[in-house]
């Protein structure tokens, strides 16, 4: 990144906004984590409690190193401060943030319609299957049958290579007419940049797909930008399909049909496994000698995922109504701020359960 | 008789030299070291013995673009008899070929050399019916070889205990030091050789001494906007592969991208499948590119930088004229150019300071068996390849055993180690081995200055001399530069059509309705 071109608006928008929202809350390496899309416990459960999934991930993709120049140089022009390590908007900052909003048109960022948070394997997943599933139906559906992939993840290949059998010509013509049309519905949702972000990017039988480089050269943008564009066209595509299955079959298959890894991790499964026996938050600690924090940690892991989960055996059935009684006053702002004004009795470990489970239902996090 | 089999399997007439001699050594259950130039179809004169001889043939290759490559251009030739396995082969993936291979399906089994280290995976490997076993890039296996790999070495321990395989070792370019050096690491009684001449016909040489950078860049330029694509310039650097480029496009040069390891994976595979296709015509790259790319008809090569040795440079060039029709090789010179390869040859080898970290470890660790990762040595210089050198020549002079494992190394130690012997040990092996560089650059030096006949020079180096001379032969005995030019016929197709129009983009790439119909 070189530092004589001006941050992109988009940009100054996302880092800018995301630590209006998480004002005073949050250091740097919190707000990097989040925009990096860690899998570190505190990024997961900040980016759902305080709804900020649009922005979880976006910066994958980029350097470490291109992120924190932008930080600094928002440090160095005023906008940002450091206050006992956390970062802090300042009104320049907030007046920046405002001017910005106006001078972006077709502002990409839905925050309130993007409820996923989406890491980075499943992001993969869509890609390299999508890209290799629309590179095989356009070489096949020409009759040439031979053609170099241009994903060579294993994974993908092998999941292609089942979804075109039966293979005859009658299939693949099928396929291709349901992707055709799903991508056609699909384009709906997305503004001519994205449409173009997401054809480009695949390669078929008459043409290959173009190159970060060559793009940024064709679209006019830094390639950060156009790299963040694309996680957003990535991130709105699971949106869409996830909130409209029925009219999405076959895309809605390429992110949850063979997943190799589950969603929880290998710790977690074993809990829910005792959980799901029967056993108590005691009896777990005893039988897997890891600490009772622990195991909240992974009932929210739980509960982002599945948001039926009954509470009731971990926390009692007064301190989950006295804490919704507050959600509803108060909306989501930070725990500490809920933890002042509730009963002494109520452990911050149940309140973050019943914040989740709460956001859960409310559809956060659900596909 | 071998003429019938090979249009039969390949569609082909006749052989290309050497290949004929190999696979009826082959047949003659001898083992065999064959060098034959790139684009001479090294690898037919293994397939062609693969589908006659009764069980597997397994063909150990550092290369997974290379293996890839192979099995897609078997497929294409109907041939559905080859299948690879390496490091990052999924496991359910992994146990179906298992039971392909046991069941007798494919005929040609490719793998990476640091396969044969897994022992699940040699058992497994013990259990086929293996006939034959080639070496793919064997002077990999010579430490005087331009690209030594220590795991190459395992390779001799493993054949004795697959039922002794026929052996064929491949190489595009070696010395007769090199060659020599081959037979003596495999350790293979009676093999025979079948040398062709490294001398590829169809290639121009010309090497041109530029004043200064922009005296080279501008020559370039003028090079490359009056030459016939497609084309390939080697750098020594991924900054300069992208400033390069950068140049080009400034200059007036519409088909160029970079390549480099320094690329996105996805962006590296777009770009070389748009070489492939035509849709880019000039390719600035690092040595990374080009291993696993056939490209039949690609025209020119330039090195803008000069390469680290004569061998490498024969291979870059070797990329040139597959299709057999006429090529032009070019090297741009500036004095002091080699100062950069100079640089590279020093980080090449481990350091004192790195291997008195590594011994002092090792020594301290005060254990005879024990697992090691590479992050409990801190150091910053430190990575697989130089830990790995360290173990190697540790391991040839008999202190301990080692093995790579998915994560770490394990290590077995036989003698026990004093610091300051170990140290003067090591240095002593890598300043020769720095000192060999040296040579060879030196000797790349040398052609370059050389006021005689590029190819005969080039032939010197391999100990040949020169049969025939071509019409088209370097810049001393002349070439006419007529035949490179660009005609202006020849326009190459390009991916980003001006006007963008949804429907349009998306019916080209999965086409529906009335164009399905035509067909
Ligand atoms: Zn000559």
């Amino acid at each position: 990144m070189n530092s004589i071109n001006p941050i992109p608006p988009l940009i100054q928008y996302i880092i800018l906004s995301l630590i209006h929202q998480l004002n005073g809350l949050r250091s740097k390496t919190g707000i990097e984590r989040l925009l990096l899309g860690s899998l570190a416990k505190q990024t997961l459960q900040d980016t759902f409690i305080f709804r900020l999934t649009a922005f979880y991930g976006l910066f994958d993709g980029l350097e470490k190193s291109v992120l924190e120049t932008y930080l600094q140089s928002f440090l160095m022009n005023g906008y940002l401060l450091v206050e006992q390590e956390k970062l802090i908007l300042t009104a320049a900052g907030k007046k920046q943030l405002d001017d910005i909003k106006k001078q972006i048109e077709n502002n990409p960022m839905q925050e309130n319609r993007n409820k996923l948070i989406i890491d980075k394997k499943t992001k993969m997943r869509l890609k390299d299957r999508l890209t290799l599933l629309v590179q095989s139906l356009s070489y096949l559906s020409q009759n040439q049958k031979n053609f170099v992939p241009v994903i060579d993840q294993i994974d993908a290949q092998e999941w292609v290579r089942k979804k075109l059998l039966p293979y005859d010509n009658f299939k693949i013509e099928k396929l291709t007419h349901a992707l055709h049309y799903e991508l056609d519905q699909l384009a709906a949702f997305l503004d001519e940049m994205e449409k173009q972000l997401l054809l480009y990017r695949f390669s078929g039988s008459e043409r290959t797909a173009l190159s970060w480089n060559q793009l940024t050269v064709y679209l006019g943008l830094l390639k950060e930008e156009l790299l963040i564009r694309y996680n957003i066209v990535l991130h709105k595509i699971i949106n869409i399909v996830c909130k409209n299955k029925n009219q999405f079959p076959l895309l809605h298959s390429i992110f949850y049909e063979d997943i190799p890894i589950g969603y929880l991790s290998p710790s977690t499964h074993r809990t829910w496994n005792l959980i799901k026996n029967g056993k108590t938050i005691e009896e777990i600690v005893h039988i897997r000698k890891i600490k009772a924090n622990t195991i909240y940690d992974h009932l929210v892991e739980i509960i982002m995922i599945s948001p039926n989960f009954d509470l009731t055996p971990f926390v009692e059935k007064w301190k989950q109504k006295e804490v919704i009684t507050l959600y509803d006053q108060l909306g989501v702002v930070s725990l500490a701020d809920y933890k002042s004004r509730l009963s002494q009795g109520i452990s911050y470990a149940e309140l973050k359960l019943i914040i989740i489970k709460l956001l859960a239902n409310e559809g956060w996090g659900q596909c | 008789m071998l003429e019938e089999k090979l249009y039969t399997h390949f569609g082909y007439r006749e052989f290309r030299q050497g290949q004929k001699e190999i696979i009826e050594k082959i047949i003659a259950k001898k083992n065999v070291l064959g060098i034959l130039p790139t684009g001479a179809g090294k690898s037919l004169s293994y397939q062609l013995p693969a589908i006659l001889l009764p069980g597997i043939t397994l063909v150990i290759t550092p290369l997974i673009s290379l293996m890839e490559d192979q099995v897609y251009q078997l497929r294409q030739s109907g041939l559905r008899i080859a299948t690879l396995i390496n490091s990052s082969t999924a496991s359910s993936d992994y146990k179906h070929k298992l039971i392909r291979l046991r069941q007798g399906k494919y005929k040609i089994l490719y793998i990476s050399p640091e396969k044969l280290q897994q022992e699940f995976f040699f058992k497994e490997l013990k259990g086929l019916n293996i006939s034959l076993v080639v070496i793919d890039e064997a002077h990999c296996i010579s430490q005087w070889g331009h690209d030594f790999r220590p795991d190459y070495l395992k390779i001799r321990e493993v054949i004795p205990k697959l039922n002794n395989p026929i052996v064929v070792a491949l190489t595009a370019t070696a010395t007769p030091m090199v060659q020599a050096d081959i037979i003596k690491q495999l350790n293979l009684s009676n093999i025979e050789m079948v040398l062709t001449s490294h001398d590829r016909e169809n290639i121009a040489y010309q090497v041109i001494h530029a004043a200064n950078l922009s005296d080279k860049k501008n020559t370039l330029k003028n090079t490359v906007l009056s030459l016939a694509g497609p084309g390939i310039i080697y750098v020594n650097s991924r900054k300069s592969s992208e400033e390069i480029a950068g140049f080009l496009r400034d200059q007036g040069v519409t088909s160029v991208e970079a390549y480099h390891a320094g690329l996105p994976y996805d962006d590296r595979a777009i770009i070389q499948q748009q070489f492939m296709q035509g849709e880019v015509a000039l390719i600035v790259a690092t040595k990374a590119f080009g291993m696993g790319i056939n490209k039949k008809n690609v025209r020119y090569v330039i090195h803008f930088d000069i390469p680290a040795n004569i061998e490498s440079y024969m291979q870059e060039v070797g990329r040139v004229g597959r299709d057999g029709q006429q090529g032009y090789a070019l090297l741009l010179y500036q004095e002091g150019d080699e100062a950069l390869v100079l640089r590279l040859i020093e980080q090449e080898y481990p350091t004192e300071a790195l291997i008195h970290d590594v011994l002092y470890y090792l020594i301290n660790r005060k254990q005879k068996y024990f697992t090691f990762l590479l992050e409990e040595l801190k150091n910053s210089e430190i990575n697989d390849q130089l830990l790995e050198l360290i173990f190697f020549y540790l391991a040839q002079n008999g202190y301990l055993k080692w093995k790579k494992l998915q994560q770490g190394y394990e290590i077995t130690i036989l003698l026990e180690l004093n610091l300051a012997n170990g140290i003067a040990l090591l240095n002593q092996i890598f300043e020769r081995r720095r000192e060999h560089r040296k040579k060879e650059l030196k000797e790349m030096l040398q052609f370059i200055q050389n006021n005689s006949c590029r190819r005969e020079n080039l032939l010197k180096y391999f100990s040949e001399s020169l049969s025939k001379r071509p019409n088209q032969c370097c810049d001393y005995c002349g070439i006419d530069f007529s035949i490179f030019q660009k005609r202006l016929d020849v326009v190459t197709k390009s991916s980003a059509k001006l006007g963008w129009n949804w429907k349009e983009e998306l019916t080209k790439l999965l086409p529906i309705g009335e164009k399905n119909d035509e067909r």
